[in-house]
């Protein structure tokens, strides 16, 4: 049986990211609202998904 | 000439610089390395006399070496992502060099330089990074020895403050997928786990604040984040579960902050430090690729501006 490592005692399940009401378009090489808009300046909403937070990142790239 | 921004595609923070930028009248070119080879697309020639010539280009957009007038590093994905799986590493390994090298050889200024951003990842050159520069640090075992750390335990249990575990990395454990924030070690842990993985252990600091201190060049953005409820680590709550006030820094903290910024040759770094009941700050660590813009829509300081400005200094 492994031993599992101390620090993951005190770990805890990940909660799912909610899906982001945007999408990256390549012309304007930023990411834009289904409704229109840029994403990065609807900041209510960037604040509710947590897309700009200290912990988010993917899991594919380099991040904190 | 042009900023080269290196990131992936959902990095609605690289949008709000990119926008930034847009508006200063500076070009912009926006790349994942993790789609080249394939949707990125670079040519570079070295001559014999040492000219760089060359371009990348991606379905957006294309720019010549010669013309990129900064790279800002920010969340780049691995080369050969989408390759298929025959001999992907060589392909992988291949591409890194080919495309980090031919960026290294242009001359351009760099948020972060690449070498400079790898050294800074490891916590423990960090915070004895930090110790030189003139911050205080708390007092780290890393170890896979379960007797060392129960006698590490011992002594801050006996001076009355306990432990703390975290990360040695700071990332998170995928398979299955776990969060793992600073957690409190309680006095009756059993530390043979310690020995499956090396471990972080700190002394913990009794703080009430912390300060997410956010350098850009010379540029400093700092915001106090005092959790409703006493937490070890604010970050994993929501932003709306603490009070961020934008402040000040004394002289000290700025000249020590500097100091370590100049050794660790970045640009960018988002500092984070305890602030203990004496009102003095404990460096927890500096994440030279942390997260600015939520701690901008807090506190409302300019940190998207600060950064397009220094991405938009011409080279030399």
């Amino acid at each position: 049986m492994t031993m599992t490592p101390f620090a993951l005692q005190y770990a805890r399940p990940q909660t799912g990211e909610p899906a982001a009401p945007y999408a990256f378009d390549q012309a304007e090489q930023v990411n834009v609202l289904a409704g229109g808009g840029y994403a990065a300046e609807d900041t209510a909403l960037l604040a509710r998904l947590g897309s700009t937070a200290s912990t988010a990142g993917s899991k594919t790239h380099w991040d904190d | 000439m042009t900023v080269l921004v290196l990131t992936c595609e959902e990095d609605v923070t690289a949008d709000a610089v990119v926008l930034q930028l847009r508006r200063r009248g500076v070009p912009v070119l926006r790349l994942d390395p993790a789609e080249f080879p394939g949707r990125v697309d670079l040519a570079v020639r070295v001559t014999p006399d040492g000219q760089v010539t060359g371009h990348l280009a991606t379905p957006g957009g294309r720019v010549a070496l010669e013309e990129i007038r900064s790279v800002w590093v920010r969340r780049p994905g691995t080369p050969g992502a989408h390759v298929s799986a025959e001999q992907r590493a060589w392909i992988t390994l291949e591409c890194e060099r080919a495309l980090w090298g031919a960026l290294r050889a242009t001359g351009a200024r760099w948020m972060n330089d690449p070498d400079a951003l790898e050294r800074s990842r490891h916590k423990l050159w960090q915070l004895a990074t930090a110790a030189r520069a003139g911050l205080r640090v708390p007092d780290t075992l890393v170890t896979t020895d379960p007797d060392e750390a129960a006698r590490f335990q011992k002594t801050y249990a006996d001076a009355g403050s306990g432990l703390v575990v975290k990360s040695v990395t700071g990332r998170h454990p995928q398979n299955p997928p776990l969060t793992l924030p600073t957690a409190a070690v309680p006095p009756e842990a059993d530390f043979t786990g310690v020995a499956a993985c090396a471990t972080c252990l700190q002394q913990r600091v009794p703080k009430g604040t912390d300060l997410r201190l956010t350098v850009v060049g010379d540029r400093y953005f700092p915001a106090y984040v005092t959790p409703r409820t006493p937490t070890l680590d604010w970050r994993f709550l929501p932003a709306d579960a603490s009070t961020w006030v934008a402040g000040e820094v004394d002289g000290a903290l700025r000249a020590a902050v500097r100091r370590y910024l100049q050794e660790a040759q970045l640009a960018y770094a988002a500092f984070d430090f305890a602030i203990d009941e004496q009102g003095d700050p404990w460096f927890l660590e500096a994440n030279a690729g942390g997260q600015f813009l939520f701690a901008e829509i807090e506190t409302g300081m300019p940190m998207t501006e600060a950064i397009a400005a220094w991405l938009a200094i011409r080279r030399e």
